[in-house]
């Protein structure tokens, strides 16, 4: 669908209007109140009241994601595709961002699961039209039935929520109080559906599959924010709607969490192809999320918020390499990469940094929110969690390392492909991923400036 | 202005890495070196400042996390054990910078390497200056990364890339031990900070002693002053105290290379001579020693973890000396020997020296790195050759070389007056006066005497290997190609600088700051380590410093065992060869020992990692993943359902009278049905 020979470039301006927008909406975030900000009512259509809103958590997720669809479409400049090609993968990349925006920003649990669920759509298509392996469409059809199966019990517990409180505000839903034992069916709805896109051990085989086939553009986007929804769902509504059930349940997710980083970093380590790891490598740091989030700790709390926040950066600047290593050699098996540095030396430092903030080295976001969590696990004294997370720490550095060495390392196999090393565009698309990165790592406290009230208002008041 | 050298060593990174090649080879190595030159003339200063006119500096720069909390901030804390060990790290640093200037002079990325050895010396900077633990962790990671990077680089070298591989794997079991570590400390006072945790310390043991004596008295529980958060902290406030113990012991063997953990430092030899003599020798491995140093009040304070220490400590040293004979790698011999003298600085922080400890530290700091250096000197001269076999005869061709090694080498045996004398002697000395606060506990005293055997056995074979080298390289008839001696590069006066300075100290350091450090109650340390020595009386003095035999006999071992080897390896080297190589056990023996006490790799290690790769790809990913997931979920359900569709196409044959069969069978089942439920 070619709208205009420069719709690429239209809608490019537009997203990064809508980052500079971002930029200033920062600065004149309330950091003081713990509830929702900018709240904007529509009023009328089809009868419904909706209201918008922000709160810190989905304000850092909303500039996450108006931080890396630019990206996105930046990198779709210099693909070798047709012009219709990349008009197609930019609108479709477009309506992926809107619907991401929305989705943070509602305040309405119908409406935020009608768009958690309408995203799967432009993916199914992304996934499905990109590349040529047969294995796409199988990948294409898991993602999409796995989230779509998860997410009918969370429409049964919709119509349950409005059945009882006459709306599905999300503000009212908040104060009022469930009582009995179907709050434990609601709960295990709920959990479903956000338990298969965080992937939890169980369903998690849907997302190596959607990582690997997925275009470079799609793998960012999956990782950097798709994976979010997820704990984002559990932070917005499990937490606050059912604050007793959840306490019931706590230590079972956060025993399923553990067997998933164990399980997840031990897998990582016979893969042989690198978009897998690095999948996998999602997964683990996830999991990771979930054991802070449900060790009822303030400390863990907050790391795992930030944890999301800087994987979504670290991820999404490896699937970009990944990407742009592939579309030099058109394969991503580790077999065939050795001695990448002798003439890709600009690509080696990035993904050397981007390897370093993966692994959590200090002075990178990734190690912020590790610190926080270890030290709040070993206040709930969950000893399975301890076991889960050190384990994840150090499986990640053996795979990360191992992998950036059999890469970038050696001299080059095949030493006859002449490619060139990385363009401009290419350079802008890292330079900021791996700036914001270190900017993190060593200046969190201008992001746990505007977390930390926010933080306390959920933690202490919210969920009890 | 305290900071400087750490701006400083950061902004030689930053310039070097981004803009050398806008420069000269030689124009960028004499940048770095000059700037790390003057952060070493500011840790000069420092020093007189921090340590002789004693007013220690705690900067406070910014806050890095701050949830309430949770608070951590920027914060750089300079007393005299960061001032010594910045001496230190600097001028090892200025000197490798200097050395790498030449030896690196033809290496088309000499830019690269001398970034990376300012940015080793940033983080090392950040570890030694650090006032809470999180920052020390910044430089501990930091280090490690840095290793990886320099002796990964010439990473063409297949055996390059394991041994970087290698290093930071064991590297980071240390790291991960440290955290827990760390997760443990903020349980307990809910801050890393130095200060308050080292006056937590004392407090929460007191109170924990007091409180099990009288909780055996009174029935009731013990009604505090403090609030319910204090008692509950003094039911396991010695146990985490403990384990925080034992975390660090662990992280400090993975940094260090005590046994256990110890394999990654002779493969770390693949990089180029500068990085083995500032890393290896002096300053990264030494980061181990220094965290069981800062933190000497939690292990004064809980008792039982010395003996572990000390049988670390005494271990390592008996197994790196014993290694390093059967080597024939100059370099290695070296490296097995920095492993046998860090045994000797752990061991001393077991046997509460500490300030021993770090006088060793310093003292060997400079003359390992001047055995490294000369041997790259050695090494960069005949054409990079570094078995000690096929050199020989060098007495006459590199005299400053020999030179060089011998001052080393005495210094190394703690040959009377040289530096390393002091600091031996001294630590095993503190053996004896441990004897008598044990001597009631029989076991003990016994373990005590064993390991002391082993460091005195260890004492001699350094004799043996350091004799070894002196023999092999210089005295014996050369047995190499005649062009090398033809193409003989003899290394310019930039690279003689280092080895002259350092020289001198390794000489002159021993007695320059003896009374400073290890005297009788000097007051630099100023209370951030525990002196026993500091409360002078006469029970602390071990009785044998006053007899003149016993304290004066391992001079004569040393002097006596340095002429027998000579003699040894000069008349029977050949005879000593043809024994190893006609007797088979004498053979095992040999390979036992150069293959590093074989089982550590065969029996530990390549088990361990073999297992791991078959557990995870077997079990992990082929059971779950490929099997009982799929079948359960998306390709189990959709054979399955395949599999029924096409046997229920089977009903469909189109006949009608099989249809009408369909019927009746039908009809009659469920009249049969509604029969039996009627009835």
């Amino acid at each position: 669908m070619l709208i205009s020979k420069h719709s690429n470039i239209i809608i490019l301006i537009i997203f990064i209007l809508i980052f500079i927008l971002f930029n200033i909406l920062w600065i004149i975030f309330d950091p003081l109140s713990g509830g929702f900000q900018f709240i904007f009512l529509l009023d009328g259509i089809f009868n419904l009241t909706i209201r918008l809103g922000i709160d810190a958590i989905s304000f850092f997720f909303m500039y996450l994601t108006a931080l890396l669809i630019p990206l996105c479409l930046l990198f779709s400049f210099i693909s070798r595709t047709t012009i219709n090609e990349k008009s197609n993968n930019s609108m479709l990349i477009f309506v992926i961002g809107v619907l991401l925006l929305l989705v943070f920003f509602v305040l309405d649990f119908l409406l935020f699961y009608i768009s958690f669920e309408v995203i799967l759509v432009p993916f199914f298509v992304y996934i499905g039209v990109s590349g040529y392996r047969a294995r796409r469409i199988h990948a294409a059809y898991l993602f999409f039935f796995y989230t779509l199966v998860g997410s009918f019990f969370t429409l049964i517990a919709i119509f349950f929520f409005y059945i009882h409180v006459g709306t599905t505000d999300i503000e009212i839903l908040y104060n009022t109080e469930y009582i009995g034992n179907r709050g434990y069916l609601l709960w295990v709805a709920l959990f479903f559906t956000f338990a298969v896109k965080v992937p939890m051990f169980p369903f998690h085989i849907w997302s190596p599959e959607a990582h690997v086939e997925a275009p470079t553009e799609g793998s960012v986007l999956l990782a950097g924010l798709l994976l979010k929804l997820g704990t984002y769902g559990f932070l917005r509504f499990l937490f606050p709607l059912l604050s007793s059930y959840n306490l019931y349940f706590a230590p079972f997710v956060v025993t399923l969490s553990s067997i998933g980083i164990i399980y997840t970093s031990f897998s990582t380590l016979r893969q042989i192809d690198i978009k897998r790891i690095i999948a996998y490598s999602s997964i683990a740091h996830m999991n990771m999320c979930m054991v802070g989030l449900f060790s009822y700790n303030y400390v863990a709390f907050t790391g795992s918020v930030f944890l999301m926040i800087a994987h979504g950066v670290v991820s999404g600047g490896l699937f970009f390499v990944i990407g742009m290593i592939y579309s030099r050699y058109r394969t991503k098996i580790i077999y065939y990469f050795s001695g990448l540095i002798h003439f890709m030396p600009l690509l080696s430092f990035f993904f050397f940094m981007l390897i370093l903030g993966n692994i959590g080295m200090p002075g990178t976001s990734n190690f912020v929110g590790e610190l926080l969590i270890l030290c709040g696990i070993m206040y709930s004294g969950n000893s399975i969690a301890m076991i889960g997370a050190v384990i994840g720490i150090f499986l990640c550095t053996i795979y990360s390392m191992w992998m950036y060495n059999k890469v970038t390392f050696l001299l080059p196999k095949f030493y006859y492909l002449v490619v060139p090393d990385l363009f401009f565009f290419e350079i802008i698309i890292l330079i900021p991923l791996v700036l914001l990165m270190l900017f993190f790592g060593v200046f969190p406290i201008y992001l746990l400036n505007i977390l930390d009230y926010n933080m306390h208002y959920n933690f202490f008041e919210l969920f009890n | 202005m305290y900071l400087f050298p750490l701006y400083i060593t950061l902004i030689s990174f930053v310039l070097s890495f981004f803009f050398g090649r806008l420069i000269n080879n030689l124009y960028a190595g004499i940048l770095t070196s000059i700037f790390v030159f003057s952060g070493f003339l500011m840790s000069l200063f420092i020093f007189y400042e921090v340590v002789i006119c004693q007013s220690p500096v705690l900067i406070n720069c910014i806050s890095w996390i701050n949830i309430g909390v949770f608070e951590l901030s920027w914060a750089f804390y300079f007393d005299s054990l960061t001032a010594s060990m910045l001496i230190v790290v600097l001028g090892i640093s200025l000197c490798a910078h200097v050395y790498s200037i030449e030896y690196m002079l033809h290496d088309t990325h000499q830019i690269k390497f001398m970034s990376y050895l300012s940015l080793f010396t940033l983080f090392m900077l950040i570890l030694v200056t650090s006032s809470n633990f999180i920052i020390l962790f910044v430089g501990w990671e930091g280090v490690g990364i840095c290793s990886y990077l320099l002796i990964n680089f010439w990473h063409t070298r297949v055996g390059a890339n394991k041994s970087a591989i290698m290093a930071m794997f064991v590297n980071k079991i240390g790291d991960i031990s440290l955290l827990l570590g760390f997760a443990c400390i903020y349980y307990l006072i809910s801050t890393f900070d130095f200060s308050i945790f080292f006056l937590s310390i004392t407090s929460i043991v007191n109170v924990a002693h007091i409180f099990e004596r009288y909780s055996r008295l009174v029935n009731t529980t013990l009604v505090f002053v403090l609030n319910n958060n204090l008692l509950y902290i003094v039911d396991n406030a010695l146990l985490l105290l403990f384990l925080i113990g034992l975390f660090f012991i662990v992280g400090a063997v993975g940094k260090s290379a005590q046994i256990g953990l110890h394999t990654w430092l002779p493969e770390a030899m693949e990089g180029p001579t500068p990085v083995s003599s500032l890393i290896h020798a002096a300053t990264m491995v030494t980061a181990g020693i220094f965290l069981i140093i800062r933190t000497n009040i939690l292990f004064q304070m809980i008792g039982d973890l010395f003996i572990i220490i000390i049988a670390l400590g005494s271990v390592t040293a008996f197994m790196g000396s014993t290694i390093g004979i059967f080597q024939a790698d100059i370099k290695k011999i070296i490296a097995y020997s920095t492993c046998s003298q860090l045994g000797y600085m752990f061991l001393a922080c077991g046997l509460s020296g500490y300030e021993f400890s770090i006088y060793h530290l310093v003292n060997h700091a400079f003359f390992k790195a001047l055995l490294f250096l000369v041997g790259g000197y050695i090494i960069h001269a005949i054409n990079n050759e570094q078995d000690i076999r096929k050199m020989g005869g060098l007495l006459r061709i590199l005299p400053f070389a020999y030179i060089g090694i011998v001052i080393g080498s005495l210094s190394l045996l703690g040959f009377p007056f040289f530096s390393g004398f002091f600091s031996k002697e001294k630590i095993i000395e503190l053996f004896f006066s441990m004897y008598e606060n044990v001597f009631s506990n029989v076991y003990y005293f016994n373990s005590l005497i064993f390991f002391q055997m082993l460091v005195n056995i260890a004492v001699t074979f350094t004799v043996l290997y350091s004799i070894k080298i002196v023999v092999y390289v210089f005295f014996l008839k050369y047995v190499n190609n005649k062009k090398v001696l033809i193409n003989l590069h003899f290394s310019s006066f930039v690279t003689i600088i280092p080895l002259f300075l350092l020289s001198i100290l390794s000489i002159c350091s021993g007695y320059f700051l003896e009374d400073m450090m290890v005297g009788f109650s000097t007051d630099i340390w100023n209370g951030s380590i525990y002196r026993a020595l500091n409360e002078f009386d006469m029970s602390n003095i071990n009785y044998f410093e006053f007899n003149y035999l016993s304290s004066k006999l391992p001079v004569y071992s040393i002097v006596y065992f340095i002429v027998l080897f000579i003699i040894l390896f000069y008349t029977c080297g050949s005879l000593l060869y043809y024994v190893k190589v006609m007797y088979p056990w004498v053979h095992n023996f040999y390979i036992f020992f150069n293959k590093k006490y074989l089982f550590f790799n065969k029996n530990i290690f390549y088990p361990i990692i073999n297992n791991t790769f078959r557990f995870s790809y077997n079990s992990m990913y082929l059971f779950f993943d490929k099997g009982i997931i799929e079948i359960i979920g998306p390709f189990g359900m959709v054979k399955s359902i395949n599999k029924v569709v096409v046997s229920n196409i089977k009903l469909q044959t189109g006949l009608v009278y099989h249809y009408f069969g369909f019927i009746v069978l039908s009809i009659l089942f469920f009249i049969f049905i509604v029969t039996a439920y009627v009835n």
